[in-house]
């Protein structure tokens, strides 16, 4: 289980900007990034190193920021591995809100946000997917 | 009887009280002002022998008799057995004196209040609370009351001796309504209303108005004359596409014009497709609509490839909403007809409360139903003739809910000058604003504290928001509404549905709809005291 790190932004010019500007002075590294928008806002969610440092400085940046449990697991980079994950999922009826990807070298990281998160992972577990533990990956 | 506010007479007071029975050593008196106990119907009290007279007592019965009113002083009250001992005899004929004119007074003043019920859902109690104790807290006794009453009510009929008096009568304000919401300011029974209609309130409640048979003739008779006016007869199909519902557009157009004679087609708002395809087939000469609706109408048409100014339409009826000359030549251009302003509100019956003839130059309000009057915007003080003030009406044949100096908090001028049109009513200039926070979006009234209301029933809702009136054509209406940690989320579902709701709740008060912005905390403007709500960008294309 992964912490995952959601800040709300307004869709307009420049937000982006400053805010990886933000992470950058503090020298904190994403590992992966998603953005979810509408017209008039959007949803950034980020993997990072320190997680706590993370929240405490986008906060102090008055940004609205929450953390929310995640898994990544580790697929590897070839046609139909991401069937096998989410098949798995929708058998045991495990429902996925959403899911982003990253490479870390080789491999491809699946990161998902799942409701019934304890159960997903038994899952996987069983099925020997790998699961990404360690927030720095 | 007469209602106290207590249950029990106080000790040392004079009361008055009717013999009841009588034996040798007592007699008992009802006292059916006061309640009693719980389980009586009234308080009853006893005189004791040793009270009846100073004098020796040799047949009670030669000092009382049975329904007999006496003043009595109270000795001794026990409440909680219901025990009230009385004395006659302390009582002096000077003491009697005044507390049985008292009485009467307080008998006498309610029968006033047994009046007052009679048209009203309230019971006596109700009248009591309301009225008479209030009134009582004022002038010590009832006696002191009816005579101010007396007195002073006959000083207002002295000084009101023509139209001008009228100032020395209180204003009716909005707020009014709010107070009296739904029908307390009905001047008539609910059996004798045949319609009711409403418009948006400052807060979540509407504003409404009751009316009678004749209101209705007579508001039917305004919108009659409203219609001819502008040189619209019989012979002319009416598009009527003001909403109708509780809204009063699309029932007072439809009355009116009916009166004349057209014929209506009750289409009401929207669905501009289905206007276009009727305006087409039925061959409507009149469209009577909001300004900007007029003008949608056109663009729409445009689009589809329709030529408009090739249709038998010849006139325009736009009003609820203020609009410039500019953009009236901008209808009658793209419209190829001639455009009206008319004037009214749903307090002073609706749409007709003025409308402008043919010279378009004013329009004329139908001065045999108001009393006009045009008020300095801070001290409500009439201005003189030709300057620019808030309007007032005073309502002279409104039975449902007559309004005295009704304050609109329109800005307009007055004129009393001949118009060429032989119509000898005087005139009101196009509003030009509003003397509170009243918007008007695509014809509905918006008051900033009604959107402030919806907002903080809606948890999460932190209390910074910004109102937003744009006008592309018709208007928009955009609320931005502060994010807070509690209400954000990862999911965009979540926070979708929350600008939903929150897009429902303005709709369901509001009854126009408005777009939901949501912002992160802290960026919206934080002024000094009241923030600054409302930004209307309206101003230059109006």
């Amino acid at each position: 289980m992964l912490k995952q790190i959601s800040v709300f932004l307004p869709n307009q010019p420049g937000i982006l900007a400053k805010f990886t500007k933000v992470l950058m002075d503090e020298k904190i590294n994403m590992r992966a990034i998603s953005v979810a928008e509408t017209a008039d806002y959007g949803i950034l969610r980020i993997l990072v190193d320190k997680v706590d440092e993370c929240v405490k400085i986008l906060k102090d940046n008055n940004y609205l920021v929450s953390t929310t449990d995640v898994i990544a697991v580790d697929i590897p980079d070839k046609p139909g591995a991401l069937y096998e994950i989410t098949k798995l999922l929708g058998d045991n009826h495990i429902n996925i809100e959403y899911l982003y990807s990253t490479l870390v070298k080789e491999e491809a990281i699946i990161v998902l946000r799942i409701d019934n998160i304890n159960k997903a992972i038994e899952v996987l577990r069983s099925k020997g997917v790998k699961l990404i533990e360690k927030q720095q990956f | 009887m007469v209602r106290s506010r207590t249950k029990f007479p106080k000790e040392g007071e004079f009361i008055v009280g009717k013999v009841n029975d009588i034996h040798d050593q007592y007699v008992y008196v009802d006292l059916i002002d006061y309640e009693g106990l719980d389980t009586e119907e009234f308080a009853r009290g006893m005189i004791h022998v040793s009270e009846i007279s100073s004098r020796w007592v040799k047949n009670i019965r030669q000092h009382v008799r049975i329904g007999q009113r006496v003043v009595l002083r109270v000795v001794r009250v026990d409440p909680t057995k219901g025990h009230i001992d009385l004395s006659l005899r302390r009582v002096n004929s000077a003491q009697r004196e005044v507390r049985m004119k008292e009485w009467k007074y307080a008998l006498k003043f309610e029968n006033l209040l047994q009046f007052l019920t009679e048209d009203t859902d309230l019971t006596l109690d109700d009248a009591y609370k309301l009225i008479g104790f209030p009134i009582l807290d004022q002038f010590n006794t009832y006696q002191e009351a009816i005579e101010e009453l007396k007195e002073s009510g006959k000083n207002i009929l002295n000084d009101i001796k023509n139209v001008s008096d009228i100032t020395k009568l209180p204003l009716t304000y909005k707020t009014d309504l709010r107070d009296h919401y739904p029908f307390g300011l009905n001047a008539v029974p609910m059996d004798n209303i045949i319609r009711i209609h409403a418009s948006s309130g400052t807060t979540g409640k509407p504003t409404v108005v009751s009316y009678t048979k004749k209101d209705i003739d007579d508001w039917t008779e305004l919108m009659a004359r409203t219609v001819v006016a502008p040189g619209i007869s019989h012979k002319d199909i009416i598009q009527n596409a003001y909403g109708y519902g509780l809204f009063t557009g699309g029932l007072g157009f439809h009355y009116g014009a009916e009166k004349v004679g057209c014929s209506v087609i009750p289409i009401s708002g929207g669905n501009t497709e289905r206007q276009l395809m009727i305006m087409q087939d039925f061959g409507s000469t009149v469209l009577t609509c909001t300004p900007s609706y007029a003008l949608f109408i056109a663009e729409y048409a445009k689009k589809q490839g329709i030529d408009v100014t090739k249709l038998p339409l010849k006139k325009a009826i736009c009003g609820a909403e203020p609009w410039s000359d500019n953009l009236r030549k901008t209808i009658e251009e793209e419209l190829n007809l001639d455009a009206y302003d008319i004037y009214g509100l749903s307090e002073i019956y609706g749409p007709g409360v003025s409308v402008e003839c043919q010279e378009k130059n004013g329009m004329h309000i139908w001065e045999d139903f108001f009393i006009v009057e045009i008020l300095d915007k801070k001290t409500y003080e009439p201005v003189g003739e030709g300057e620019e003030g808030v309007l007032a009406f005073t309502t002279l044949e409104k039975e449902g809910m007559p309004l005295i100096r009704y304050i609109t908090y329109d800005i307009s001028k007055f004129t009393k000058e001949k118009c060429a049109c032989g119509r000898t009513c005087g005139r009101m200039e196009k509003v030009t604003g509003r003397a509170d926070d009243m918007i008007i979006v695509r014809g509905i009234n918006v008051f900033p504290s009604q959107i402030e209301a919806a907002l903080m029933q809606i948890p999460g809702v932190a209390g910074y928001y910004q109102i937003i009136i744009d006008r592309d054509i018709i208007d928009s209406l955009l609320v931005e509404v502060e994010l807070t940690a509690d209400t954000f989320s990862d999911e965009m579902k979540v926070l979708e549905k929350f600008k939903n709701d929150i897009e429902l709740k303005l709709y369901n008060i509001l009854q126009v709809r408005a777009t939901v912005e949501l912002v992160p905390p802290g960026t919206l403007p934080r002024t000094e005291g009241k923030a600054k709500h409302v930004i209307d960008k309206r101003t230059k294309n109006i």
